[in-house]
């Protein structure tokens, strides 16, 4: 058997042997293909940076999917290709239509298929979990670090895309496994520091009662959702949200007062009874770069992945590519504001999926909140999550969420974590529902997603119930 | 580096449903005070159907957070203890 750091240096020996494989290939004019996703944004910056600094010519393209169609329109470039965040899932599909000896995949998802001659790392096959112990981006960071001599910026987006991709797992909310060596290499060289603190979106920018409001890694009943009720509590406790003329952020208070925010918010949790383990989620890890100018989203890891996440989201993953790559001005104003409009769209989805009577549909083993025309396909993601993390902890049933796009219908699916540790694989079950119904999915055990024919829902239901009871049935004792 | 300074000050107020129950609570919680980590000061009073749970933390602010966190479980986790109990002792 395999211990986790012997793992961690035979991961980190692969990387260096490829990147010196794709050096001596000497490729001079290359496809970078990614997933559209924070994750994927960030390993496609990495991935250009790099062979921006090497002088290699490149192109990018962002996909939301492996399909026929997409394939075609790669294969139409007639250059090498590195899939990157995506790719491992499709092996046989991307040798059918790519000539494998043009392609490289670094990625972290589950991989299915023969990988042929094609050049591919993937956590997965090296005893690490791809899940949480490192993200796409982790893996192109390791790879492309080695081709260049300054890799700064690349072990800030290793980060971003590690916490975009939820892989927060370890205590306190922190990076774990081949993610937490990623971090300590930007500790040693003075990139990243690592602290403890309350972990409320857009600490380094936004306005006190905003970013209670707007948090959506837990739900506070009545503030979350709600800036005036959040700016009434804040003045409630004797906190001033305002300096002359300007919002205060959670970075501008001083220990005093978060003492006061901390007990006000404990006592408030309290007096609605509500359970312990929803206020631990308002602390932990917090990754701060310290390069970045203060009071920017780049400086805070999580709204740093943010900004990535919203991008990608609403479609304009090229814009999220050039600020992640270091693109400053008029396209990081204009990620800024695709960013508040993303924030708009989800919450307006999420509020109208919990107040629809009728949305909500719960069985035996399935949660199923139908989004058929009331969620925006485009943060169906983001929606399943924040439901997800709202529910209790002891909460031990598969969350089904779905968004329409014309004929198609799309599912995200979320496993409550002590499902997974006891063996439930979200991944595999959305991958086996979808195909019965002539649809594609996967992902990973925790959360994934598929798309569907819009007219086979009920069956694809019928399907997601019955291999989640057989899964339930083999589920692990702890 | 990790950051760590400063004092932290709390009072948490935990209502129950009878003074009874509160008690009971209280008095299971309270030897747990006697174990206290390095610069964190924390007791208890009871009033009426109230525990009341000060802390003072020399730790910085996240351990003030955790302490409350620590508090917080076991008070739940002894009035679940104490219901229990009473539901199968009461016929």
């Amino acid at each position: 058997m395999i211990n986790q750091s012997d793992a961690q240096r035979g991961f980190i020996s692969k990387a260096r042997e490829l990147a010196g494989r794709l050096s001596s290939l000497d490729w001079d004019d290359v496809l970078i293909v990614f997933h559209a996703d924070a994750d994927g944004t960030a390993a496609a910056a990495i991935a250009c940076i790099a062979l921006r600094d090497t002088g290699s010519s490149f192109c990018a393209m962002s996909i939301k999917q492996i399909d026929k169609e997409t394939l075609e329109k790669i294969a139409s470039f007639s250059k090498p290709v590195i899939f990157l965040d995506i790719g491992s899932g499709y092996l046989d599909e991307i040798k059918s239509v790519l000539d494998p000896s043009r392609v490289v995949i670094l990625d972290h998802h589950e991989p299915e298929g023969d990988r042929g001659g094609i050049l591919m790392l993937n956590p997965n096959e090296h005893g690490l979990n791809g899940g949480s112990d490192i993200s796409g981006s982790g893996v192109s960071y390791l790879v492309f670090k080695n081709l260049v001599e300054d890799f700064s910026r690349m072990n800030e987006l290793a980060i971003v895309g590690a916490l975009a991709d939820m892989q927060d797992v370890g205590p306190n909310r922190s990076l774990s496994g081949l993610n937490s060596t990623i971090v300590l290499e930007g500790e040693e060289n003075g990139y990243v520091s690592v602290e403890e603190d309350f972990v409320f979106f857009g600490r380094e920018t936004l306005p006190l009662h905003v970013s209670i409001a707007s948090s959506s890694n837990f739900i506070i009943p009545g503030l979350t959702g709600d800036e005036n009720v959040a700016l009434n509590f804040l003045k409630s406790l004797g906190i001033e949200v305002r300096e002359d003329d300007t919002w205060r952020t959670f970075n501008d208070l001083s220990e005093v007062e978060k003492s006061k925010l901390l007990t006000g918010l404990m006592q408030y949790m309290a007096d609605l009874g509500l359970s312990p383990e929803s206020v631990q989620n308002m602390f932990g890890t917090i990754y701060v770069f310290t390069p970045e100018p203060k009071g920017t989203v780049l400086r805070d890891g999580r709204e740093f992945s943010a900004l990535l996440n919203s991008c990608a989201r609403m479609g304009f993953s090229n814009i999220g590519l050039a600020v992640a790559m270091g693109e400053r001005g008029r396209l990081f104003e204009e990620a800024q504001q695709i960013s508040k409009e993303y924030r708009t769209v989800v919450s307006k989805s999420l509020s109208n999926i919990l107040s629809i009577p009728g949305a909500r549909v719960e069985s035996k083993r399935v949660l199923l909140y139908n989004g058929d025309g009331i969620v925006d396909p485009r943060v169906l993601s983001p929606v399943a999550s924040i439901i997800s993390a709202s529910l209790p902890k002891d909460f031990e049933k598969i969350l089904v969420v779905t968004a329409s796009e014309n004929d198609v219908l799309k599912v995200s699916i979320r496993v409550p974590k002590s499902l997974v540790q006891r063996g439930f694989d979200g991944g595999l079950l959305a991958s086996s529902a979808a195909r019965r119904v002539g649809g594609m999915g996967g992902g990973h055990d925790v959360a994934s997603g598929a798309v569907i024919p819009k007219r086979r829902f009920q069956s694809f239901m019928e399907a997601v119930e019955k291999i989640a009871e057989e899964q339930f049935s083999r589920l692990r004792n702890t | 580096m990790r950051k760590n300074s400063s004092v932290g000050f709390a009072i948490l107020e935990v209502e129950f449903r009878e003074p009874s129950l509160a008690k009971l609570v209280y008095l299971s919680t309270k030897p747990d005070e006697l174990v206290e980590a390095k610069g964190v000061k924390a007791f208890s009073e009871i009033k009426d159907s109230k525990i009341v749970f000060r802390v003072i933390c020399r730790r910085g602010v996240m351990s003030l957070a955790y302490t409350l966190y620590e508090y917080l479980q076991n008070l739940k986790l002894i009035e679940e203890a104490v219901l229990t109990l009473e539901a199968a002792t009461c016929p």
